[in-house]
């Protein structure tokens, strides 16, 4: 008898699909396509969107000249209608150790939910979608395909992956802007434990090369509200070291410290035109992608 | 403070218990695996001062909350020394020292109650709180222990002799050490003792008592948290007062002529009626009062009265009843045999001749050979000059011990001697015209006092060129440079006297006779005087207390002689028992000048007012409640999250 295939199909919320699969998701930003799609491209082209008239330079192609407006006015005029095009989208997934916290579901089983569910969407309306897992040993780049089997090709990945090693967050998003030449839009899913600075100045790396970045900022709920009451030893995920401590003494400091952090990946993703969306790991899926979906259809219609 | 269980401040120890506990649950902490540890290092790191502050304060808190519910269990009692005094609330035993002197009769106008009324109301007073601790009273009179079942009882009629007023002096010193004694040799654990008198200086002799007064304060040093002394100082003097107190009386053949001291505490020429009472035949007689001290000399005719009798003098009514009367005997008195034994001729001469008896006649010579103890039987007094070997020491002494009087001047050569009852210093000569002087003396009483007419004896005026200083006794007189003239001794029954220098030419003028003549036959006077069948005691005296057989003269009243003055056939013998001379004494001290004499002890000094403390020794165990639940709602408020809002304000963009 033949050995069952294990299938990862479960990291693809069937909530989320049932309740946001039937309108799509759509970028406020302008994407580089290879095909027509839902999203708008930066350049114009043929479609039954109306863009703007523009007064003709010679050299341009005769055939787009308006030639109604030319006999009404004798002057010569382009019509320029918007190109929509698809959406390359990179996933960018933190497999650090500290990505490994929580209960009953830990960060990054939550992250392959997300970015499984997403992908899934994604795909489904046309739109291409590759996967950067950012570790130490052995990262994996799926480049991005809008083959309906390149979902199935990021659960394989995922589905197996577990979280080791120390953050190389902010490298790997560096990484990634240089790699990645076709505008798209970067969805990078951590637990952002590394210097605010370093992570904006990726972020900011990333907007340069005209990507729209999506940050999906994870919390476990005990790291948010941090109810220890009896004295306990914290051990280090990534292996920096343990720490005896009362937590009632130093939760004071201790949240002040993480919204500080938190504040200040917010406001960099504000100055920087990034989204950034904290997650809390016992918020259902598809809430979190109602909320990034909406706040998307906000922008487009900004 | 004191606590009515001191056992329960072991509690005490519970204070530590928050300490153990945080110690404990950082040895029993839990592992737990995190991601955000830059956080958790950072507070830790950057944990304000105010976090250490506030885990701190509240570690504190929870100790004292702890502490004031250990204290609250011990039912404390404000009133005492020290916070941390271990004494329970109801000490081992309650002590009443009682000035039971005869000054304690006083009253004032405004309050009827004599000072030792007053005082035995101070006790109840001072009793009421403890009510669980044995009561004792130990009074001056008797000093001995007496335990009473409630302290009302200090007041009960039927134990009038034990509380009531006396005609004694006091020796407060002396009782005092007798009580701690006392209490050390019962093995009293906790007490309390209330010492209540008027300080009369005559009642303390600070300066004789310094030695019992330092025993006082080392047993109280080490005993300090245990026995607590409360000093009450009744310091009320009368508005008015007169005293009367015999001073001398010279009995002459068919009357009596005595030497009545009279002193009145206000100025002024003053008129008073003293009633007197001869054999129980009452008269009265004004005495004009021209000072504040009168002495008055009347004469009473005996010759219509019994050969022995009494007379009493009775001084009116006033603010302290004790002190004005006077009692005086009469009787049949032999004159002494006197003996006569010096080495030196001239000196032997010159003694007999001083000791001669009213008829002229000298007194008897005694042989120089050795000493027999037959030959003194015959004789009350001895003159003694020369040396005395250790057989006439012996013998001298058994004669002094039986009740004999001896007169000692010194021998006229030998070595200084250390040993023995009667030693002599070196010889001392001056050549020169700077003899040596005496420059004082007493002049009240004893061999050298003024004489009934008040004229002084001319001691000063003696040139003395030789001496020897005796080494034993008590000085009568001084040379002006501190040594003794004249020392005085008692030996059993007995006195002994002895001079400094030999009555002949080459030692001194002592042999002109105007001092040593009126000092021997003074000597045999007295000696006389306590061989009459009349004699006279002090109240409270030492002879009084050993008085079993007596019957009271006069009065129809039961009295006791070492209690209350009065006259007394004692042993067949009357005798007229009086308040010692001390008692007139009008000098009082301040406690502060007791209390300076108790460095170690800081007695607690009350007054009538807060005698009882009642008011302020009452329990506070409900202070330290509400000290408790103050400082627990404290650690509530403390240990309250901060960090809420904080929480929501990141939760909320989840």
């Amino acid at each position: 008898m033949a050995r069952r295939r294990k299938t990862y199909f479960h990291y693809v919320d069937q909530d989320s699909l049932s309740r946001i699969s039937g309108e799509p998701l759509l970028t406020p930003f302008p994407m580089e396509g290879s095909v027509s799609g839902h999203h708008r491209s930066p350049h114009k082209g043929s479609s039954v969107e109306f863009a703007e008239y523009r007064e003709y330079t010679p050299g341009e192609d005769p055939r787009r000249m308006d030639w109604r407006v030319f006999a009404r006015s004798d002057r010569y005029y382009l019509k320029e209608f918007e190109a929509e095009t698809n959406l390359r989208g990179q996933f960018a997934l933190d497999c650090s150790g500290s990505m490994s916290f929580g209960t009953p579901t830990s960060k990054f089983e939550y992250a392959k939910k997300l970015i499984c569910t997403l992908s899934y969407l994604y795909v489904g309306q046309g739109d291409a979608v590759g996967l950067h897992t950012l570790r130490h040993k052995k990262p994996q780049v799926l480049p991005a395909k809008r083959n309906p089997s390149q979902v199935q090709e990021m659960l394989e990945i995922l589905g197996p992956l577990k979280p080791k090693g120390g953050t190389l967050l902010a490298s790997s998003l560096h990484e990634i802007a240089e790699s990645v030449r076709m505008r798209g839009m970067i969805f990078v899913v951590s637990d952002m434990l590394e210097e605010p600075g370093e992570i904006m100045d990726a972020v900011l790396h990333l907007r340069d090369r005209k990507h729209e970045v999506v940050l999906f900022h994870l919390f476990d709920p005990q790291e948010l509200d941090f109810t220890f009451d009896r004295p306990t030893r914290f051990v280090d995920l990534e292996g920096a070291g343990s720490l005896i401590t009362e937590p009632t003494v130093i939760r004071e400091e201790y949240l002040a410290r993480l919204n500080e952090h938190v504040q200040e990946l917010r406001q960099g993703c504000l100055e920087s035109q990034a989204r950034y969306h904290l997650v809390r790991t016992d918020s259902p899926i598809v809430d979190v992608i109602d909320n990034f979906s909406s706040g998307r259809i906000g922008g487009k219609a900004a | 403070m004191t606590f009515l269980q001191p056992l329960a401040l072991f509690g005490l120890l519970l204070a530590f218990a928050p300490i153990v506990i945080h110690l404990l649950n950082l040895l029993r902490h839990r592992t737990q695996t995190w991601a955000a540890t830059r956080f958790l290092f950072q507070a830790r790191k950057s944990s304000s001062r105010i976090s250490k502050l506030k885990r701190w304060i509240t570690l504190l808190l929870r100790m004292l909350a702890l502490a004031a519910l250990a204290f609250m269990v011990a039912r404390p009692m404000t009133g005492g020394d020290s916070l941390f005094s271990l004494s329970s609330g109801s000490p081992e035993m309650l002590v009443l020292i009682l000035d039971r002197s005869a000054s304690m009769e006083t009253t004032t106008e405004k309050d009827p109650q004599t000072k030792r009324e007053k005082a035995l109301d101070a006790f109840q007073d001072f009793a009421k709180p403890w009510t669980e601790s044995r009561l004792v009273v130990i009074e001056t009179a008797l000093e001995d222990p007496f335990f009473i079942d409630q302290a009302t009882s200090v007041k009960d009629a039927a134990l009038e002799r034990f509380f009531g007023p006396t005609d004694t002096s006091a020796d407060l010193p002396s009782t005092l050490l007798k009580t701690l004694d006392w209490l050390e040799k019962t093995g009293v654990g906790t007490a309390e003792i209330l010492l209540v008198s008027d300080m009369q200086t005559s009642n303390w002799k600070l300066d004789q008592n310094s030695e019992s007064m330092e025993r006082i304060n080392q047993i109280l040093t080490v005993k300090k948290d245990l026995w607590k002394l409360n000093l009450l100082h009744l310091d009320e003097s009368p508005p008015y007062n007169l005293s009367l107190s015999l001073d001398q009386v010279n009995r002459l053949p068919g009357r009596i002529e005595p030497v009545v001291d009279l002193r009145k505490n206000g100025q002024g020429n003053e008129l008073v009626r003293l009633a007197i009472n001869t054999n129980g035949s009452p008269g009265s007689i004004e005495v004009e009062l021209p000072s504040t001290s009168t002495l008055w000399r009347p004469t009473f005719d005996l010759a219509n009265e019994p050969e022995e009798g009494w007379i009493s003098i009775l001084g009116p009514d006033d603010f302290c009843q004790p002190d004005n009367v006077c009692f005086l005997t009469y009787g049949l008195t032999t004159t002494p045999q006197v003996a006569v034994r010096a080495f030196n001729p001239r000196a032997n001469l010159i003694l007999r001749s001083a000791a001669q008896s009213d008829l002229g006649k000298l007194a008897a010579a005694m042989p120089l050979t050795i000493l027999e103890e037959k030959e003194l039987l015959s004789h009350k007094v001895l003159i003694h000059q020369g040396e005395l070997t250790a057989g006439d020491e012996e013998i001298l002494q058994n004669f002094a011990l039986n009740g004999g009087t001896i007169v000692l001047f010194p021998p006229a050569s030998g070595t200084p001697s250390t040993s023995g009852f009667l030693s002599w210093g070196s010889l001392e000569k001056r050549d020169t015209d700077e003899y040596f002087k005496v420059s004082g003396w007493r002049r009240d009483s004893g061999l050298l006092a003024n004489s009934s007419d008040g004229n002084r004896l001319p001691v000063d005026r003696l040139d003395i060129k030789i001496r020897r200083i005796p080494e034993q006794g008590d000085p009568l007189a001084y040379y002006s440079d501190g040594k003794p003239f004249l020392t005085s001794m008692t030996l059993g029954k007995g006195v002994v006297y002895a001079f400094s220098t030999l009555p002949v030419k080459n030692w001194s003028e002592l042999d002109n006779g105007y001092v040593l003549v009126p000092a021997i036959q003074r000597l045999i006077e007295e000696t006389a005087s306590s061989n009459s069948f009349a004699q006279s005691w002090a109240c409270g005296g030492k002879e009084t207390k050993e008085a079993t057989l007596f019957e009271t003269m006069g009065e129809k009243i039961d009295k006791i002689p070492s209690l209350h003055a009065g006259i007394y056939k004692i042993d067949g013998r009357l005798t007229a028992v009086n308040r010692p001379q001390e008692e007139n004494e009008i000098r009082f001290h301040k406690t502060e000048e007791i209390v300076a004499k108790l460095p170690g002890v800081s007695p607690r000094l009350m007054t009538e007012e807060n005698s009882s403390e009642s008011t302020d020794r009452s329990e506070i165990w409900s202070f330290f409640l509400l000290l408790c639940l103050v400082l627990l709602l404290g650690e509530a408020f403390l240990g309250q999250p901060a960090a809420t809002t904080l929480n929501k304000a990141i939760s909320s963009n989840a």
